[in-house]
């Protein structure tokens, strides 16, 4: 038992020796971050325009890894597999810490993850294409409404938010709506431009360039506010739903990651933030909205959104777990 | 058509200065040496290098860029002629000729076959991309989930020609293609993240990797073929294997020209079109272009054994690739490959968005780009890739098998554990090299696998989507008139192959044992 004691104290010695010790050096060696949706959509883009700013409060690059799939849910597994040293975490979006876990048996628990910080939240518009005869959200409801089944969407997973606020839309006004997941939010936007899909729920930058082009019709603002790009596309609320679609990104790593650590991934966050260079271009060329949030205020909403999130799933029949 | 020529020459002035030509040649070395090392891909070269693009000027970086991804698509037929390694996936289908007629004392010829073909693909997709971007971004918007699934059966049918001749083979071929989606199977199923096959291992969530399974079937099981033959301690050195070398004159390059002619045109439009859509990507370009080359060759043909156009028709598509993977990007600013995906964050990084906007906004940079882009072939070529052949023939001829093959084992294993840094995958990585050399031990064709595993995921997410779309009627595979012929292709494809096979009497396909795989 002496020895035992003795062994104990030891481990405990050298814990509390070795995590200030790792925290100081930290970061020694470049950092993986996964990137939870494909190329080119807005989550991408951001993180590729605050990452060299990361990277120089850091001192040392970030490698960016792509892993799409599953809304985002592969990239979080992954991460919860990592080794908890500070050097691999995942950039999340919020339906892979929120509405994932509650549909699906998945092999990660987010409530055991390390909620390090949120840089922004996400602005979503609903499209149709350029020439659809859908001129307003009303008569894509109609249509659907006579043709149950018929009114497609594209969203970039099940259970992505993109998917969530438009089911509830649907469900709201008692329409058969039919979700078509593809692999982000680009793709998604190509089906609609293909004519594949009748419309399409999408994070802002992924439009952009079609929008401007003048291919696209957006027909309302999911999200809370309304946006630069499409000025005068009313939101949800405006048009008399009692309701927006709420997502950010954040990011977070495997459990057991040492606070200090955590700590300056968050102050890494921040530091990219304050660049008057990222304000701008977030703005500018990314359209998405900055909004900071430290890993505690993250994790609180996350807990609050749990239960937003949940009860739409539980309406629309997707919550299992 | 003259305001192309007009913007051309806008894009030339501002985009040819000495740097941007030095940032190709920079690139394009770069390229070379990530495509022709085993287990090293040009994108991964590309995304290590993307964040040191930040300080640079826009046209810089992007000729980097441009230079290595370019590079790295000629660079994988240097090793697949020498060693049958092919050092990218998409030249494994320039080994099954190249690798032959190597053997034959004919590297010279074989590796210029394989240099001056990816130099045409990689030119007419150019050429493509400026002139046809905005049609053929239409037609690959027009190819909707239930398209995509037919084009891939159809592509996979292009494997056929790879089977070999006898009925045995035939039927270990198809084991090779189902082994193949199988294992592309495995892992988090893409659509609905339910688990398939993984037995419990939380490692094999993310299935089996890409890249490790085109090095371990590719290059590692080749090594642990090569070793047998080494073995016994006799250091034989690399010359010796090659009894004579054979001299490429300038008749034989002009025969061979007028010969390869008609399958470098085809390859190169096939794999300009193949290019454009959306996540088929070079490999798949290869070997369907490899296939037609084969189907449509008549009866005395060599391929398998050292036939010219099974070098150039393979080169000549994937290279075409290249710039029409670039098409949805610059089009309608959708990234639609990995290699595009990276291309996309250069610009981003750079303040642009690429899409129709920037070609209206700032036309000078977009086409600027396709200058650089045709340079690049050209300097490519003739700067970086020519020398760079000459230097590698003197290398091999004193080269030793015994140092050579360790290394490349060194190279594979840092380039699969670098992929996740995951020791886990390294033992993936050494079962399937041996499941590898047990299926070329018993004659099953490697190719057809790696297909398979590259096209199965593809074909499963496009399969369902399209369900999808039709509330589950297998009709809408019928409905659409370009899946039905696609499909009908598919069908006549693989049912000529098959009757030609079994019925052709003497055998079409003259493949010596030794080649088999």
């Amino acid at each position: 038992m002496k020895k035992l004691m003795a062994v104990l104290t030891c481990c405990l010695a050298l814990a509390l020796v070795a995590v200030p010790a790792l925290a100081k050096d930290y970061p020694a060696k470049p950092i993986t971050a996964y990137i939870p949706l494909s190329a080119g959509g807005t989550t991408d883009v951001f993180v590729r325009t605050i990452a060299p700013y990361m990277e120089k409060f850091l001192g040392k690059s970030l490698i960016l890894v792509n892993k799409p799939g599953s809304g985002g849910a592969v990239a979080i597994s992954t991460l919860a597999k990592a080794k908890p040293d500070g050097y691999t975490f995942s950039w999340a979006n919020l339906p892979t810490l929120v509405t994932i876990p509650q549909m699906r048996k998945l092999t990660y628990d987010p409530k055991d993850l390390v909620y390090i910080a949120s840089p922004m939240h996400y602005d979503y518009i609903l499209y149709v294409k350029k020439d659809s005869p859908y001129n307003s959200l009303k008569e894509l409801i109609d249509f659907a409404r006579k043709n149950p089944g018929k009114a497609t969407y594209g969203t970039p997973g099940l259970g992505t938010t993109n998917h969530l606020g438009v089911a509830w839309l649907a469900n709201h006004e008692k329409v058969k709506m039919t979700p078509i997941p593809f692999k982000g939010n680009p793709k998604s936007v190509a089906a609609v431009l293909g004519g594949h899909v009748v419309a399409c729920n999408t994070s802002t930058t992924a439009s952009v360039s079609a929008f401007k082009g003048g291919r696209l019709k957006p027909l309302v603002i999911m999200s809370a506010n309304r946006i630069p790009l499409t000025p005068d596309t009313k939101t949800l609320k405006e048009l008399g739903y009692d309701f927006s679609q709420f997502s950010c990104l954040g990011a977070v790593f495997p459990k057991g990651t040492p606070e200090p650590i955590r700590k300056k991934i968050e102050d890494a966050i921040k530091f990219a933030l304050s660049q008057p260079d990222v304000q701008k271009k977030a703005k500018e060329e990314l359209y998405v909205s900055i909004d900071f949030l430290d890993g505690k205020k993250y994790r609180e909403l996350c807990d609050q959104y749990w239960g937003i999130w949940g009860g739409i799933l539980k309406e629309v029949g997707l919550k299992k777990y | 058509m003259g305001d192309i020529f007009g913007n051309l020459w806008d894009g030339a002035v501002y985009a040819l200065s000495l740097w941007n030509l030095l940032a190709i040649v920079i690139g394009y070395i770069i390229g070379i040496i990530a495509g022709a090392i085993p287990g090293v891909m040009a994108v991964t070269a590309m995304v290590l290098i993307l964040p040191y693009t930040f300080t640079l000027e826009p046209l810089f970086a992007i000729s980097l860029l441009m230079g290595i991804y370019k590079g790295g698509a000629y660079a994988g037929s240097i090793t697949a002629t020498l060693f049958n390694i092919p050092g990218t996936p998409e030249a494994a289908a320039t080994a099954l000729d190249s690798y032959p007629m190597f053997k034959q004392g004919m590297q010279k010829r074989s590796l210029e076959i394989a240099l001056w073909a990816s130099l045409f693909g990689g030119t007419v997709s150019n050429l493509l991309l400026v002139f046809t971007a905005p049609p053929l971004a239409e037609v690959a918007l027009l190819l909707g989930p239930p398209e995509i699934a037919a084009l891939i059966l159809f592509s996979l049918t292009a494997v056929i020609t790879l089977l070999g001749d006898s009925r045995m083979d035939i039927w270990k071929g198809f084991i090779s293609i189902t082994m193949g989606l199988m294992l592309a199977t495995v892992g988090l199923d893409n659509m609905s993240a339910s688990r398939r096959y993984v037995f419990g291992i939380e490692d094999l969530d993310n299935g089996v990797p890409f890249v490790l399974t085109i090095i371990a079937l590719l290059a590692l099981s080749e090594v642990f073929i090569q070793a047998e033959k080494v073995g016994g301690f006799t250091l034989g050195s690399a010359a010796e294997a090659v009894k004579k070398i054979i001299p490429y004159t300038w008749k034989q390059r002009w025969l061979d020209l007028k010969l390869c002619l008609k399958d470098l045109i085809r390859s190169s439009l096939v794999g300009s079109l193949l290019g454009a859509l959306p996540g088929i990507g070079a490999t798949t370009a290869a070997f369907v272009c490899y296939g037609e080359a084969r189907r449509s060759a008549k009866k005395n043909a060599r391929f398998g054994n050292g036939d010219p156009r099974g070098i150039a028709a393979p080169e000549a598509g994937n290279n075409a690739v290249a710039a029409s993977s670039l098409i949805p990007l610059i089009t309608l600013g959708i990234p639609g490959s990995v290699a595009a995906a990276v291309m996309y964050g250069a610009f981003m990084i750079q303040g642009m968005i690429p899409g129709p906007m920037l070609m209206m906004e700032h036309p000078e940079i977009i086409y600027g780009l396709f200058v650089l882009l045709i340079v690049t072939d050209f300097m490519g070529a003739f700067v970086v890739a020519l020398p760079f052949i000459s230097v590698v023939q003197k290398i091999f001829k004193n080269l030793n098998y015994s140092l050579f093959f360790p290394g490349v084992v060194v190279c594979c294993v840092v380039g699969v554990y670098a992929e996740e840094f995951n020791v886990f995958n390294l033992r993936i990585f050494l079962a399937l090299g041996f499941v590898g050399y047990i299926m070329r031990k018993m004659g099953m064709s490697i190719p057809p696998f790696i297909l398979a595993f590259i096209l199965g995921p593809i074909l499963e997410r496009n399969t369902r989507t399209a369900l999808l779309l039709s509330n589950d009627s297998p009709m809408i595979f019928v409905q659409s008139p370009i899946a039905l012929v696609l499909l009908i292709l598919a069908v006549a494809a693989l049912g000529w192959s098959l009757w030609r096979k079994t019925h052709g009497g003497k055998s079409v396909l003259d493949v010596p044992e030794e080649f088999k795989h």
